[in-house]
């Protein structure tokens, strides 16, 4: 038990972070303001309630389309690194069809050796809107992402191979694929008009390599690291809204509540920041 | 309203930068793969540890001699890192004895401090002039006590 407490350490420390994020920004989101007059609420003392109805429309209303930060960020300050990713994504209801593109380069160097990789990758996946009703479409969700890359590396390494001598090896991988799966979640806030800004926060599993010889590969293309089976992963995205229909956000259905001949008096409220009043 | 956005923003870059995760510092000579192939002597009559005075252990395609003028029971050959057949020449008066191995390998990058570090697996006895020879071990482990028994 310790030993896989020990060995898994870091990934427990993830799914814990993971949770109190979770919970921390359920715990914002409970701070939405509400119209007034939704501030009080009939008994709900000895009352049978009824589920409510919630309108769907799955008609598609907006893409959002942007870029990764951190990638551009680290390409801009770092010369063996370039990282270059599109997002995009459409709504259905509260689901999101995503599409994530991305070029990944990156080389590392020193006196003995030279290790340079580059590929492309794509995720594609859905993520829940968990925030629906929020009037400024903010976006608090979890997903799921299935995701490939291809790629190429190669090595040129010269070493002091004890009873060898000094002997140089020169190797290269062309054709390696991966695929994954992540797990994510995130937050995206209005910051001007239609401008938006996200991060995204993914934990990758599943990994599988194929394709590659003698040298294998340091880094898989959006994965990270390619001797680990998983990965975390952390993404800003300025993103930018595109409509092409009009859609009012939907507002939060109320539960009906039937009162029994036996109740109490119906002028008994609620505090106004009950439950039901929220998100 | 502005307030709660401007909030909301400080809040999720705070996110951001604690997502960030310590990334552990290897420790070299921890991380780099044994290299070497162990090589013990059995007496080929009684099975016994046989301790083997040889005047030198050589390699094809290196000067280098790896062993000189030594009585021991057990040897550690290390493998050729740019070829997949290591061939050692075993010097003992007017005999030479020849042992020649067959392996993977395979390079990785541990770290950018560390660098590369050639793994070495399934190793296969493709030619020897010893009267018997087992492989026990395909692989190199430092637990390990031996990968190869030479009956003399």
């Amino acid at each position: 038990m310790i030993f896989w407490i020990n060995h898994y350490r870091r990934t427990l420390r993830f799914i814990i972070s993971i949770l109190l994020l979770a919970v921390c920004q359920f715990a914002y989101a409970q701070e939405e303001k509400l119209p007034a007059k939704e501030t009080t609420a009939t008994p709900k003392t000895d009352s049978k309630d009824s589920k409510p109805k919630v309108e769907r429309d799955f008609k598609p209303s907006a893409v959002n389309v942007g870029m990764e930060a951190i990638g551009l960020g680290r390409t801009a300050i770092s010369s063996g690194f370039t990282q270059l990713e599109a997002q995009a994504d459409i709504d259905f209801d509260r689901y999101f069809f995503v599409v994530d593109l991305g070029h990944e380069r990156n080389s590392i160097a020193n006196d003995e050796f030279n290790y340079s990789n580059k590929g492309n990758y794509i995720r594609m996946g859905v993520q829940v809107n968990m925030m629906p009703y929020n009037p400024d479409r903010n976006f608090f969700f979890f997903g799921f992402r299935y995701a490939r890359s291809n790629f190429s590396d190669e090595i040129q390494y010269t070493g002091d191979f004890d009873k060898w001598g000094q002997k140089s090896i020169s190797l290269a991988n062309n054709g390696v694929s991966a695929r994954w799966y992540e797990m994510t979640m995130g937050l995206k806030v209005k910051v001007f008009e239609r401008l938006y800004f996200g991060y995204t926060l993914r934990y990758k599993i599943g990994k599988k390599m194929t394709g590659f010889d003698e040298l294998t590969p340091r880094n898989i293309p959006g994965f990270g690291r390619a001797d680990k089976n998983s990965n975390a992963g952390f993404n800003y995205y300025l993103l930018y809204n595109i409509p092409f229909r009009n859609k009012p956000i939907p507002k939060k259905p109320k539960r009906v509540f039937r009162e029994r001949s036996d109740s109490t008096p119906s002028n008994q409220s609620l505090p106004s920041n009950s439950f039901q009043n929220r998100f | 309203m502005i307030s709660a956005r401007v909030r909301l923003l400080v809040v999720f870059s705070l996110f951001g930068l604690l997502c960030y995760a310590c990334n552990n510092i290897p420790d070299c000579r921890n991380e780099i793969a044994p290299n070497a192939v162990k090589l013990k002597f059995y007496d080929s009559t009684d099975s016994t540890s046989l301790e083997v005075n040889f005047d030198s252990i050589k390699a094809v395609n290196t000067d280098s001699v790896f062993y000189q003028d030594t009585l021991l029971s057990y040897y550690e050959l290390i493998l050729d890192p740019t070829s997949t057949t290591s061939t050692f020449l075993f010097y003992k008066s007017d005999q030479v004895d020849k042992l020649e191995l067959n392996y993977s390998k395979n390079i990785a990058i541990i770290s950018e401090e560390c660098g590369p570090s050639v793994t070495f697996s399934e190793i296969a006895l493709s030619d020897y002039s010893f009267d018997s020879v087992a492989l026990i071990n395909d692989f190199l482990d430092q637990s390990l006590s031996e990968n190869i028994e030479v009956y003399y």
